[in-house]
């Protein structure tokens, strides 16, 4: 082994360390603005309470723009917005701008699949109620696409854990920047074993949490 | 709001959905007045527009052109506020109960309070009271998927009369459940009704439905009413061909071809409504015109309070003397059909 255990440990803190921050910054926005913006293109939709044909066709195709380019393209394409954004185009404070662009629009549609799976009969009966669209936006879309909402935040988050690896490549750091650089350029095979065993630890983790949420949030 | 306005009146309503086809019409120039606290049917087969003429009513689809008033006022352009406001004072149920399925029974009844503005304490009493209506108070904690279809209608009922309406609107409440719960939730429907003096508009495909608790009937068939009345008069004296055939499978009138064959002489129909007793019409008959009566077939329908019968009946002996019966029957009864 070229160089100590201590060193690797330390090594493989900061990767994770900068994984987590990454991957941290982006989920956090996939959830602020992936949520809304699901929600906005579901309820624009055809015989929905705020209809509106404009509102839905961009929205959508926006999204399906972002997800068409290819993660590593897009880490490219968005280098300017991330210098002007953050000041800088390395570390892991960069690497966040590009990843919390990919999964804002992976999370929306994600949330918009889970909000077509709601009984359109349900949100017929709260309209009949005379409930507020903000009233059935929280009191029926969102409790029940619950399930659905948790399954696809926990898909979004093992993703972006597979794209922050890309991320290292433009110098964003990290646990797959830690693999590639050591295992790969250096061939110290051991190393690359050691941070995709801690990978799979850490994408069996966060499924088995979302599991467990996503079916205590289903009383059905 | 006067006592002198129907509670709802529906006037010329066309609702028309685009399609691949063209236009379709769903609705097509229906009017109707629907009187304070009756039990009001619309009944007709499926994809006859009773579903969407019913939801012009609290305007879940608005008419593509025509009015609709409640106790007296011109609802149709209400939106915003004015419209929740209507739909306060208008309750609903389904028939698939559409509850809210990650709410208990207590927060799904309490979502219609909290629409309406209610405090919380006044939530918690009135949730109470209503489940204890509907015969639910043990399951406030429950989940809908803990439900039989019947306890799941309760609560749409218990969700429904939870801001006190004057209407309450019913699509096809029983069609998802089993002869007890139908019979159950139609009893609940008409106490309802009695009890609390709500004007009830009921949706459905099922003439029994409308013959165990409607007041007035509307007959509708490919977007039009072909006939209204009192059920009792729909049932008794069907105008229009397409009610005949509901009414007929109803009371299941049509005698088994089984038994007309080999029947000699002459087979009558006869109706009966109550007012008019057949017996002594048939033996002063058998003594007058000394021919043989044969009752074939008999049955009496309670609707409401009145009886409605049909008496299927052979009659055999001298041809001549079987004619004379015939006529004296019919100048007798109130409605006699030859069947052969």
């Amino acid at each position: 082994m070229s160089y100590a255990l201590q060193e690797l440990l330390q090594d493989l803190l900061k990767a994770f360390g900068e994984t987590f921050s990454m991957v941290g910054i982006s989920i956090t926005l996939a959830l602020v603005a992936g949520i809304p913006l699901g929600l906005l293109l579901y309820v624009s939709d055809r015989g929905l309470f705020m209809e509106n044909r404009f509102i839905n066709v961009v929205g959508g195709l926006a999204i399906n723009v972002i997800r068409s380019v290819p993660f590593v393209i897009l880490l490219v394409l968005v280098l300017p917005l991330t210098q002007w954004l953050v000041g800088s185009t390395i570390g892991p404070g960069a690497a966040a701008v590009p990843l919390s662009i990919a999964s804002i629009a992976f999370y929306a549609r994600l949330v918009h699949a889970s909000l077509c799976e709601v009984d359109r009969g349900v949100i017929e009966a709260a309209t009949a109620t005379g409930a507020t669209p903000l009233q059935i936006i929280c009191h029926v879309l969102l409790l029940e696409s619950l399930p659905g909402l948790l399954r696809g935040f926990t898909v979004t988050a093992v993703s972006l854990i597979g794209y922050s690896a890309m991320a290292g490549i433009v110098g964003g750091g990290g646990v797959g920047d830690l693999a590639i650089r050591f295992g790969y350029y250096r061939y110290e095979t051991k190393i690359m074993i050691a941070t995709v065993v801690l990978l799979i630890i850490l994408v069996q983790l966060i499924q088995s949490i979302g599991d467990v949420l996503a079916r205590r949030a289903n009383k059905s | 709001m006067s006592e002198l306005n129907s509670m709802i009146e529906l006037n010329d309503i066309h609702v028309c959905f685009p399609s691949a086809k063209g236009v379709i019409e769903a609705v097509n120039g229906v009017s109707l007045k629907i009187e304070r606290e009756e039990v009001f049917g619309i009944v007709g087969a499926s994809g006859g527009g009773k579903s969407t003429l019913v939801r012009t009513i609290n305007l879940l689809e608005r008419p593509t052109s025509g009015t609709v008033r409640i106790d007296g006022v011109d609802v149709t352009a209400f939106r915003g506020a004015e419209l929740r406001g209507l739909r306060l004072r208008t309750g609903m149920i389904f028939q698939q109960f559409n509850l809210i399925q990650t709410k208990s029974i207590f927060a799904n009844v309490a979502f219609a309070l909290k629409v309406a503005g209610t405090n919380k304490a006044d939530i918690d009493q009135r949730v109470s009271e209503l489940l204890s209506l509907v015969g639910l108070s043990d399951k406030a904690d429950a989940y809908p998927a803990m439900l039989s279809g019947g306890q799941k209608q309760r609560v749409g009922i218990a969700r429904a009369l939870a801001n006190s309406p004057q209407v309450l609107l019913c699509d096809e409440p029983t069609s998802a459940l089993d002869p007890e719960s139908t019979a159950a939730i139609l009893e609940l429907l008409k106490d309802i009704n009695r009890k609390l003096g709500i004007t009830v508009v009921i949706i459905t495909h099922e003439m029994a439905v409308v013959k165990t608790i409607c007041d007035r009937v509307a007959v509708m068939k490919a977007g039009e009413i072909v006939e209204t009345g009192s059920v009792y008069e729909v049932f008794a004296q069907p105008r229009n061909e397409y009610t005949r055939q509901l009414v007929a499978r109803t009371l299941n009138l049509e005698l088994p071809p089984r038994l007309l064959e080999g029947q000699q002489g002459r087979i009558l129909k006869l109706h009966y409504r109550g007012e008019r007793a057949e017996e002594p019409v048939i033996s002063a008959a058998v003594q007058q015109f000394n021919v043989q009566i044969n009752i074939l077939h008999g049955r009496i329908e309670y609707i409401g309070e009145h009886p409605l019968g049909v008496l299927i009946v052979a009659l055999d002996g001298h041809a001549e003397r079987v004619e004379e019966a015939v006529a004296y029957i019919s100048s007798h009864t109130a409605d006699v059909e030859v069947i052969q």
